[in-house]
């Protein structure tokens, strides 16, 4: 039996823990959805012995006190070592990419830089970013639920060199500039869009006064279809 | 009174209660339908309510029987179809909801208000998504009824004036714009253009060699 710490907060990673809790190979020592619980369950050191610390969708840095002091691995949304660091999600989606991989990792110092432990397909298709939530909420529990049952067999990878690495979005970087109207195809506008509905800040068009049309939801029907629905 | 009451978009619908349990109406045949209005003796009923009907009701059942409807403009030139859609892109942002005289008129161009006649109205907001125009059109129509019904048979009728300049029915197409008509048009002039065009109205788009960018929801912020 393991012993695993949950640490997740967003719906899709809530989401995945839930359906995880009662898998037969683990046994639950702590489940956190906040930084603050989190770290106060760290600081009054009254947590079990801990196999696995997992980290699903967590936006708060780990401190090299914690990586130390547990396995911590966290599911990255793409095929490390490409797309590392920010907004992965969204920086593939505007690059074009249909299909992808989670990946499961060591959480280490650099940053997305740990070992591999799996890796899993997701897809990034969808009209909204609820959508694509949905696809690594599925594809999440797919990967742990194999990690679980072959834990004990499972040796980590080393990451190999290259790869790319993003910084996170800005909020301005929502904006649909005049030289992207006038080179991207509707396809790509539609990309633009998409991977960037709620929770995020929406696409957006600056007028030349200030004034912003803001894109909530779109869909994209490709020329070649037949159909319109 | 007893009422045949038409209507089958949603937000027409849903003024069916306030029909029904009107004190002055003692009964309601519910048609969303042209199939089950087609079913019934009109002459025995007293008033024909129509709300978001499409089609023309015709010589023959204006004649059996008074009908009536809801028109949302103030001006003639948008009595030819598609007037919410028009009236937003034209920049409108507060018009009028009216009760009309439903009538039928061969050489009529107009799309149901043949003889321009209104005897009630208040104000309409045309502001926000379709979702909210929609729900602002369901609200003011339950007043307007309301207030036709009390007066009712003691209806006023008063004409609004003919106007040259005419505002034709929206077709299908008109919901395409170019890369280029994007990029000539103002945040506002947009923002109006896809709100209009909002479910359960078929979306503007966006069209290049590629496919087409379909807007389903939009928002606008003034700075």
């Amino acid at each position: 039996m393991m012993n695993v710490l949950f640490c997740g907060y967003r719906e899709w990673a809530v989401d995945v823990f839930d359906s995880l809790i009662n898998h037969p190979k683990i046994n639950v020592v702590g489940y956190y959805k906040t930084n603050e619980a989190f770290l106060e369950a760290i600081a009054k050191n009254n947590l079990p012995k801990v196999d696995v610390a997992l980290f699903i969708g967590w936006s708060w840095i780990l401190d090299a006190s914690i990586t130390n002091k547990f396995l911590c691995l966290g599911i990255h949304p793409s095929d490390l070592p490409d797309y590392r660091g920010g907004s992965p999600i969204q920086n593939q989606v505007i690059n074009g990419i249909e299909n992808t991989k989670i990946s499961l990792m060591t959480l280490a110092e650099k940053l997305d830089g740990g070992q591999i432990w799996m890796k899993e397909d997701v897809s990034l298709e969808g009209d909204t970013v609820a959508e694509i939530f949905e696809n690594l909420s599925f594809a999440s529990k797919q990967l742990l639920t194999r990690f679980f049952n072959h834990f004990d067999k499972i040796v980590p990878q080393k990451q190999g060199d290259g790869g790319s690495y993003y910084p996170r979005r800005k909020p301005q970087d929502s904006q649909i500039t005049v030289q992207e109207l006038e080179e991207l195809d509707v396809k790509s506008l539609y990309n633009k869009i998409r991977c960037l509905t709620d929770p995020y800040p929406n696409a957006y068009i600056e007028g030349d006064n200030g004034d912003r049309l803001y894109f909530e939801k779109v869909r994209f029907v490709p020329s070649n279809s037949n159909s319109e629905d | 009174m007893k009422v045949i009451f038409l209507a089958y978009r949603e937000w027409a619908q849903k003024v069916y209660p306030t029909i029904a349990n009107h004190p002055r109406v003692s009964e309601v045949a519910y048609c969303t339908e042209s199939s089950q209005l087609e079913q019934l003796n009109v002459e025995d009923y007293d008033l024909l309510i129509s709300v978001g009907w499409s089609d023309e009701l015709g010589k023959e059942l204006t004649e059996k029987i008074e009908c009536i409807g809801v028109h949302c403009a103030e001006l003639d030139r948008y009595s030819y179809g598609s007037p919410l859609q028009l009236q937003i892109i034209d920049g409108i942002r507060f018009s009028k909801h009216r009760v009309f005289s439903f009538t039928w008129d061969e050489e009529s161009p107009r799309a149901h208000t043949h003889n321009r006649l209104y005897s009630h109205e208040v104000d309409l907001d045309l502001t926000g998504g379709m979702e909210e125009v929609l729900e602002q059109m369901t609200a003011t129509s339950k007043v307007l009824f309301n207030m036709y019904l009390y007066d009712y048979p003691n209806i006023t009728w008063k004409e609004w004036p003919e106007e040259e300049l005419v505002r034709p029915k929206r077709n299908p197409e008109d919901s395409r714009l170019s890369k280029q008509d994007v990029q000539s048009m103002t945040t506002k002039e947009l923002y109006d253009f896809f709100r209009c065009l909002e479910a359960p109205y078929p979306n503007g788009y966006i069209e290049d060699e590629h496919g087409k960018l379909f807007i389903r929801k939009v928002d606008f912020k003034s700075k």
